[in-house]
């Protein structure tokens, strides 16, 4: 007797063990970008839902989990067409697959749900497997992290980092997103815009947000996916010290210097960046096309290790981060009163600090951008 | 009685070694319509017949192939193979080759004159991997436009401006590559199932497997790709890999062109570059 009591202290114990992480998405059709040429064009995306006030983004909102854990996506599609959430690489099965050919698509205004065992840690991405040529270019598309477990390793028994960065390259046909009704024959795009995390050219090189800092010696990681039909190229200047550990949510074999690496349409790779001298650079995204193999557009990524520091003064840290929506601020803090924005800059929700906590149970699971005192940070609810 | 035993053991160690295996390659040339799309079509056949793909030859270890090859074109051909031969073959007239393949691994042999890979005269030999379930996908996209011009000697080269309407595996197109014997792969969980995947093309592919991840057990091209573990990878111009897949979970997954411009057929999706894996439990 005493032997089955035990053992099913054990199994409450064990499955206590496995996280269950809820993540909340909607589709629209609806969203108006900005481009670097200043043309604004209609995109379609994914954004974290709330039954309020929500929007999309471009690209979608980052999901971020903890190898092993057991995630709900729960999917409501708020726009007058099919849609579908394909989960790029984690390997779920047939009818968590998001084809809807060979699973299911979800109507206009229904829900679903996917469901998935995150048992790879890396880098995966996700997207609407609907008449996928024209979704992909409207915008569909963002990347997933599954972290390697505690602390800041590219992945267990692996180099450590000190930060992280995660970039999602995607290009765009812009005559199609001016005019989506219409988009002619699909084999014709000519994906004429290229972006990195949504952002092209001044939008993105002035953009901090986008900007690697590091401290000379620090370990930074580059998480790079790829959504893009064109080829992108990747040029690290040799003092970063690049070398690259993962790729499509696998630790390589061997790992390899990469002052240049291509990544193709779908792939994944983990990239460490080593400076160990003070260096202000820019690192150089390039795309091409495929069909003739010319080189059609380049972004630069700031990277510097002043800034870094400079930066790296002005961080808020919070705790814990995640939680399950109550924060710690630090003691030094002196507005007592708090925004939390989207990671689009919208502004959700603000409120006043108690007693150096604030409360954010009453929002949805996913991530935001918490500003106090001029100073940001990113948090995770769940 | 210990003659005999000796001759069979003689005959037995013969068969180990390798055979000689005898056949004959045909040039073919025709119009051919894939997907709605009408193009010019260069192709290694077993007949005189002109068939819409390149003949597929599987050896085992140690077989040699003799071939004698007949062209049925107005036009000089070629039989290569990057590295090993490079033979004549004049217009409407024949050559012999013999081959001797050492390693056992997937070979892209094509027409080097551009009337003919540039119009899809490319096919595969696979040596070896006798004990496990083998499959190819033999990646050529077209311009229709292009392969009259290319058929008719007005271009020889890849414009800077080209546009293919036409994206096929096995010279099919999705959803005809799902009755396709050589593309279609199926099998059961826990299978060793080896894909032989060559671009024949004229741009880049890039593949993507859903449900699974596949080892890379060879490749030409982007050498430092051996032995990782990848749901997408690319194929660079005349490029051949071969993957090794083993099914944890049963289904129907689909693998295709990662740039979606290429999964379609006429401009129209889906269609392309796809093929439907089955895998049972």
């Amino acid at each position: 007797m005493r032997k089955i009591v035990l053992l099913f202290v054990l199994m409450v114990f064990s499955s206590g063990y496995t996280q269950v992480i809820d993540t909340w998405l909607g589709s629209r059709m609806d969203g108006s970008k900005l481009l670097d040429n200043n043309n604004v064009v209609e995109f379609w995306g994914y954004g974290e839902y709330s039954p309020g006030l929500w929007g999309i983004t471009l690209p979608a909102p980052l999901l971020e989990y903890q190898k092993d854990d057991s995630v709900a996506i729960h999917f409501i599609n708020d726009s007058p067409e099919d849609h579908t959430i394909h989960l790029h690489g984690l390997d779920v099965p047939t009818d968590m697959d998001g084809v809807p050919t060979t699973s299911f698509a979800v109507d206009p205004d229904d829900t679903a749900h996917y469901e998935f065992v995150a048992d790879h840690a890396g880098i995966f991405l996700y997207h609407c497997h609907v008449l996928t040529t024209l979704h992909l270019t409207m915008g569909m598309y963002g990347m997933i992290v599954v972290h390697d477990g505690p602390g800041q390793f590219v992945f267990q028994g692996g180099p450590s980092y000190t930060d992280a960065y995660n970039f999602l390259n995607s290009d765009m046909d812009e005559s199609v997103n001016t005019n989506p009704l219409s988009p002619g024959p699909f084999n014709e795009f000519q994906m004429d815009y290229f972006m990195v995390n949504g952002l092209s050219g001044d939008q993105l090189y002035n953009n901090t947000n986008h900007h690697v800092f590091a401290h000379p010696g620090d370990s930074v990681l580059l998480r790079i996916g790829s959504m893009a039909y064109t080829k992108t190229t990747w040029i690290f200047p040799p003092e970063l010290n690049a070398i690259a550990y993962t790729s499509d949510g696998r630790v390589l074999p061997n790992s390899f210097e990469c002052d240049t690496l291509v990544v193709h349409s779908g792939e994944r790779y983990q990239v460490l960046l080593t400076p160990y001298e003070s260096v202000d650079t820019d690192i150089q995204v390039i795309s091409t096309e495929n069909r003739n193999n010319i080189q059609q557009h380049t972004n630069l990524i700031r990277l510097n290790t002043d800034l870094g520091l400079e930066d790296k003064k002005e961080e808020l840290i919070v705790f814990p981060n995640p939680s399950q929506g109550i924060f710690e601020i630090p003691l030094d803090i002196s507005s007592d009163e708090y925004m939390i924005y989207s990671l689009d800059g919208r502004l959700i929700y603000n409120g006043n600090i108690d007693s150096n906590l604030i409360n954010l149970s009453n929002l949805t699971s996913g991530s935001y951008l918490l500003k106090v005192d001029n100073l940001t940070a990113k948090i995770v609810i769940r | 009685m210990r003659k005999l035993i000796l001759a069979l053991s003689i005959i037995s160690c013969f068969s180990v070694f390798g055979n000689n295996v005898y056949d004959t390659l045909y040039i073919n040339k025709d119009t051919v319509t894939i997907g709605a799309q009408n193009i010019q079509l260069c192709v290694f056949n077993d007949s005189s017949d002109f068939k819409p793909f390149n003949h597929l030859f599987e050896l085992n270890n140690a077989d040699t192939l003799h071939l004698h090859i007949v062209n049925n074109d107005s036009l000089d051909h070629s039989f290569t193979i990057d590295g090993i031969i490079d033979e004549a073959v004049p217009q409407l007239g024949v050559a012999d080759v013999s081959l001797e393949l050492g390693t056992n691994m997937a070979y892209r042999y094509y027409s080097k004159e551009s009337y003919g890979h540039l119009l899809g005269a490319s096919g595969i030999i696979m040596k070896g991997y006798e004990m496990y379930s083998k499959f190819y996908w033999n990646m050529f996209e077209q311009s229709s436009s292009l392969s009259y011009d290319l058929a008719a000697l007005t271009e020889t080269q890849v414009p800077v401006t080209y546009l293919p309407d036409v994206f096929t595996i096995n010279q099919k197109v999705y959803p005809q590559t799902n009755l396709d014997t050589l593309g279609k792969v199926v099998g059961n969980v826990g299978d060793t199932i080896i894909i032989a995947t060559v671009n024949a093309g004229k741009m880049e592919h890039t593949l993507h497997f859903h449900g699974y991840h596949v080892e890379i057990m060879q490749v030409s091209q982007n050498s430092k790709m051996l032995g990782w573990s990848k749901d997408t990878y690319p194929l660079e111009v005349n490029e051949v890999i071969v993957v090794q897949l083993i099914p944890h979970q049963s289904g129907d997954y689909p693998v295709h062109e990662h740039n979606l411009l290429n999964v379609t057929s006429s401009g129209v999706y889906p269609g392309g570059m796809i093929e439907i894996l089955s895998i049972d439990p």
